[in-house]
């Protein structure tokens, strides 16, 4: 169990995570925020990367500053990976897993399984430069599981991926869950809604909501509606646009709003209920 | 028996790291092995044995030792400080990269002083020019650790480095300036003292602030 408790970080003036406290049991966490919010360096913080108070990072109740071993525990991916691009895979891998401290004969097995769960066993000896970019950060996930670590970082790990990468990799996340706890950032909606257990909502470096994808959709309920474009100066108060799209001959706009308006309701997606919780809707 | 494996992975990481550089890896011992020795032979086939050879070649080998003494160490900084996921490398129990550095360029100071000794063998009091050299070296060093932390740009610290040497060779034998190196007198141990040592000790000087750059002042790409 990773834990947080009042942690905030600073640099310079600029505050960029306020009191954050928050409790990762085994499973999927998804850390949606705009850009900003504070994902990024509460992914730092988590692998010690970033300095943190004593006791504000603890893992099974011991302080993450106090724990020679703790970095064992963790496999992290950061947002941009391009490292080694001249070794080839395994020798990547095997740098990785060299700056890790791992030694002794069972490292070549590790390597070979985790480039497996990742399905890149044919590319094992391949130059990196050659793989492409969704290769590449298929293989960002394989030094990740280095050393079997129950917790996993992922920092926007679908970022500039294809959408059939994207879907691999939510299969790898699938295959990989069991038993551990997997901390993924991301500002793609649709990337937490299949993947993840629990949903966390950050801006401003303060956790806005927490809990299961299907509550954070349900949060739109009764506040999405369909409004043509031409009868939009009849909304009433406040409302976000959150999309337009045409039908029939017509523009329409989909509108989160939480005074309640005289126009058909539409159904709330994850990303309508990611809305209204940034907003406060 | 901890140790011994600890080494074995030190320098399991020294080839990765040098094997990573690709033809960048061949300049130093290309440098000491081939161009040093040939140069060395054509001012012996224009000067003769004798003092004068031993001069042209003190100087030679004092414009080019030092310099690439940092090459290994710069370009495997490279990774450190400005590839795409390098914190990633600092998520490690050794988030100091002094250790690694240090091993690629006690490598070369192994090359340099091979061949200083065999140098000696044909020019009598070569091979004590390995430590003025040295000094000189461990100069650069510290300078390339320090600056490749604190600016994060490769291409800076070499630019540094570089204008070092010019500065060097052009204020050569101007005896009194500080950090000015390149002389082609015999080494003395006034010289010693009074040159040397002090570049060698702000060469650790300034390895240890970069050290300190690297443990808590460290960049993210």
């Amino acid at each position: 169990m990773l834990t947080v408790q009042g942690l905030n970080k600073r640099f310079g003036r600029k505050t960029v995570l306020r009191d954050l406290s928050i409790r990762f049991d085994e499973g999927v966490y998804g850390l949606l925020g705009p850009n900003g919010a504070g994902k990024t360096t509460l992914m730092r913080c988590l692998t010690r990367l970033y300095p943190v108070p004593a006791g504000a990072v603890q893992l099974n109740g011991v302080s993450v500053q106090d724990d020679r071993d703790y970095l064992r525990h963790i496999g992290y991916l950061p947002q941009k990976f391009g490292l080694f691009r001249e070794l080839r895979v395994y020798e990547m891998l095997e740098m990785l897993a060299n700056l890790k401290g791992m030694r002794g004969p069972g490292v070549r097995e590790n390597i070979e399984r985790c480039v497996a769960q990742v399905n890149l066993s044919e590319h094992l000896h391949s130059k990196v430069r050659t793989l492409s970019g969704g290769m590449v950060r298929r293989l960002g996930i394989a030094q990740a599981l280095l050393g079997d670590p129950e917790i996993l970082i992922f920092d926007e790990p679908t970022a500039g991926l294809d959408p059939e990468e994207r879907l691999r990799f939510k299969r790898v996340i699938a295959e990989v869950r069991p038993g551990r706890t997997v901390l993924i950032s991301t500002h793609i909606v649709s990337d937490v809604e299949a993947s993840c257990d629990t949903v966390v909502v950050l801006d401003a470096g303060r956790i806005v909501t927490s809990g299961p994808s299907e509550a954070l959709r349900r949060r739109a309920a009764g506040k999405t509606y369909l409004v043509p474009q031409t009868d939009a100066a009849g909304l009433q108060g406040d409302y976000v646009v959150q999309d337009q799209f045409e039908a029939d001959g017509r523009i329409m706009l989909k509108v989160l709003s939480g005074q309640p308006q005289a126009f058909p309701a539409a159904e709330a997606t994850l990303e309508d209920g990611y809305i209204c919780a940034l907003r406060g809707l | 028996m901890r140790a011994q494996g600890s080494v074995r992975l030190l320098m399991r990481r020294m080839w990765l790291h040098l094997k990573n550089l690709r033809a960048l890896a061949l300049a130093p011992p290309l440098v000491l092995n081939v161009l040093l020795p040939f140069v060395s032979y054509l001012f012996y086939r224009q000067e003769g044995l004798g003092s004068a050879l031993y001069f042209h070649v003190l100087e030679f080998v004092q414009y080019l030792v030092p310099f690439f003494s940092i090459w290994w160490v710069l370009f495997t900084l490279r990774e450190y400080v400005e590839a795409d996921g390098n914190e990633l490398l600092f998520v490690s129990r050794s988030r100091g990269k002094l250790p690694d550095m240090l091993a690629l360029f006690v490598l070369y100071q192994l090359n340099a002083a091979l061949l200083l000794c065999l140098g000696g063998a044909v020019l009598p009091g070569m091979q004590l020019e390995f430590f003025r050299l040295l000094c000189v070296s461990v100069f650069y060093f510290g300078l390339v650790y320090l600056l490749a932390f604190l600016t994060g740009s490769i291409i800076l610290t070499l630019l540094a480095a570089l204008a070092y040497t010019l500065l060097a060779l052009l204020a050569q034998d101007a005896g009194g300036l500080f950090l000015q190196y390149i002389r082609t007198s015999p080494l003395t141990l006034p010289l010693l003292l009074e040159t040397y040592l002090p570049l060698l000790a702000l060469g650790l000087l300034l390895a240890g602030a970069g050290a300190a750059v690297n443990r808590f002042a460290l960049r993210f790409r």
